[in-house]
């Protein structure tokens, strides 16, 4: 574990220091606590719940969170191979998944930095507006969008870690981000459409929901928003929500590290 | 136990491109090898194989007994090494790379005591990012030097580095051999290998074309050197009696230079001689032929890689060696 540890450590050390990151999280601590004033402040009397600020609050962690984990993670890897410090990195006694799992670490580390700053000053703002609020919705609500966030990271760092080169890296992310967030479904249904003019198959509906988008949409309906719903499909439930989640922040990584295990550097 | 057996290693890159062709070499315990080739002849992929960062087409190689491949985290372990080709990294200072080799090999010393001994500890708080080629190469050798390593591998020690520094590397390198530390590196300069070490591989299009003591391998060849007299014009009468000093064995005329190839012969007669017949001596240079030579007989063909010394001498040496060609 020493090897995960000090990459860990010197990641961690060396992302803090980017300012790109510092500009991310400021962008982020800005977007949650402006849109907290508009919805309380602008809009007035609508917003009278935590649940209801929270929801309220989605678009911007829906929208940034991807981006902050995919712009932290998508150099981890190819970054230093493109550099050349990755032989800083090999030559000490690291193996090729300490470096992966090292990074993962760190990254998320840094990306939930980022989301607490964000969430810290969220909470302060909306105390201060609605003078009260519960805790519970809140913390629900961060949790679920820090695995929203350690999925993009684990997709950022799988992709760094499959390509030596940063502009290949870049392009993939950036793919990636546009496919997930904004054509999976679209997709999905143009595929149900052509294969499936009648009906409406349910293992389509399923695949649907496998972006982590959606997932995260689904997961904040279920344990923020609704009482208990009779006769949810499975893939609507909350359990499979997390699922998908807990697939993204696992696979892309594991993907990209038996691609980086046997590649020469 | 070898510290390094590279056992008939044959490395295609994709391409067709063969860098290494059935390599077989053996560093003992202990000693300073120097791995000699021009710039391209697969040095570099020898070395990046033993720290498995590249994995060999054909055959294998272990480093202090361990398997290159399987054990590579342990042997890394107790390797210490300065790559080429390497970045550092910018946002981080001297101290914080120190720092991150000490807490990977968790050896708990005290980055300020490496980074003395490289002598850089003035900048140790300054980001790597600001600093020269030189203190770079310096702070990764601080970085190799981590956890009093079994085996040093040095991919050309002495780029970057001004003479002083240079010697300095060797100073260092010296050191740590007489603490019983094994040495493995890598150098298209002769001078650097000549000066320390015990012996010497020479690779040349990936295959190793020679490997002997540096004594052998130069009385294989002769034991002249070449003296270079820089003049402001040379004359027939000086030429001719400088071929009748004794012991000189071969004169020729190279622009305003007198070349004068030394099997045992006094300089300063030599000197002297061309003074007495009305030339002014500008410069002169020494260089001991035999080992040029037998570098470029070994690797003809590849020397451009020579170009790239670090010291001026270097340089302006091998120019004089291919212009005689």
């Amino acid at each position: 574990m020493s090897g995960v540890r000090s990459v860990v450590k010197k990641d961690f050390n060396d992302a803090l220091r980017s300012r790109r990151l510092l500009a991310l999280v400021a962008l982020f601590v800005l977007f949650i606590v402006g849109a907290e004033y508009l919805l309380v402040e602008v809009i007035g009397g609508e917003v009278t719940s935590a649940e209801a600020l929270v929801v309220s609050l989605l678009f911007p962690t829906m929208l940034l969170v991807p981006l902050i984990g995919l712009v932290t993670g998508y150099k981890a890897i190819a970054g230093e191979r493109e550099s050349g410090s990755h032989k800083l990195l090999l030559t000490l006694p690291h193996s090729r998944a300490d470096v992966v799992l090292g990074k993962l670490i760190g990254r998320t580390a840094v990306v939930f930095v980022a989301i607490l700053a964000g969430f810290l000053a969220g909470g302060v703002v909306a105390f201060a507006l609605l003078g009260s609020y519960e805790l519970t919705p809140f913390l629900v609500y961060l949790a679920i969008t820090l695995l929203y966030a350690l999925a993009f990271v684990s997709l950022g760092i799988g992709i760094s870690a499959s390509t030596g080169s940063t502009s290949v890296a870049v392009m993939a992310s950036f793919g990636a981000f546009l496919l997930f967030q904004f054509l999976w479904s679209f997709l999905v249904g143009l595929v149900d459409d052509h294969l499936f003019p009648e009906t409406n198959p349910e293992f389509l509906q399923a695949i649907a929901q496998f972006s982590p988008l959606s997932s995260y949409l689904t997961g904040i309906n279920r344990f923020l928003n609704d009482g208990p719903v009779p006769d949810l499909p499975y893939y609507q439930e909350g359990w499979f929500a997390v699922l998908v989640l807990v697939l993204w922040a696992t696979v892309p990584v594991t993907v990209g590290y038996l691609r980086f295990r046997s590649v020469d550097i | 136990m070898p510290a390094i057996d590279v056992d008939g290693v044959t490395k295609r890159f994709g391409g067709g491109v063969t860098a290494l062709q059935d390599l077989n070499l053996t560093v003992k315990e202990g000693e300073i090898y120097g791995f000699l080739g021009p710039n391209g002849a697969g040095k570099s992929t020898t070395i990046n194989i033993l720290l498995d960062f590249i994995r060999p087409t054909e055959g294998s190689a272990t480093v202090l007994g361990m398997d290159a491949q399987a054990d590579s985290k342990a042997v890394r372990r107790r390797v210490g090494v300065l790559p080429d080709a390497y970045h550092v990294y910018e946002r981080l200072t001297g101290r914080q790379h120190v720092q991150f080799a000490i807490d990977s090999k968790e050896t708990g010393e005290r980055p300020e005591d490496l980074l003395n001994r490289v002598g850089i500890s003035e900048a140790a708080d300054r980001k790597a990012g600001g600093y020269s080629k030189g203190m770079a190469q310096r702070l990764v050798l601080a970085m190799a030097l981590v956890g009093d390593p079994d085996l040093l591998i040095l991919d050309e020690p002495s780029t970057g580095l001004d003479p002083n520094g240079a010697r300095e590397m060797r100073r260092i390198i010296q050191q740590e051999n007489d603490r019983g530390t094994t040495v493995f590196f890598s150098s298209h300069i002769l001078e650097q290998v000549e000066a320390i070490c015990d012996r010497v591989g020479i690779l040349h299009n990936g295959e190793l074309v020679a490997e002997d003591s540096m004594e052998n391998l130069r009385a294989n060849i002769g034991s002249g050197s070449t003296l270079t007299v820089t003049v402001d014009e040379p004359t027939e009468p000086a030429v001719e009696a400088v071929r009748d000093v004794p012991g000189v064995s071969e004169v020729s005329v190279d622009g305003t230079s007198i070349v004068v190839v030394i099997s045992d012969a006094s300089k300063t007669r030599i000197l002297e001689a061309i003074e007495e017949n009305g030339c002014e001596v500008r410069d002169f240079a020494t260089e001991k032929a035999s080992l040029e030579e037998l570098f470029a007989t070994y690797t003809e063909g590849g020397r451009d890689g020579l170009r790239n010394g670090t010291t001026p001498t270097a340089t302006q040496d091998t120019t004089e060696t291919e212009a005689r060609r």
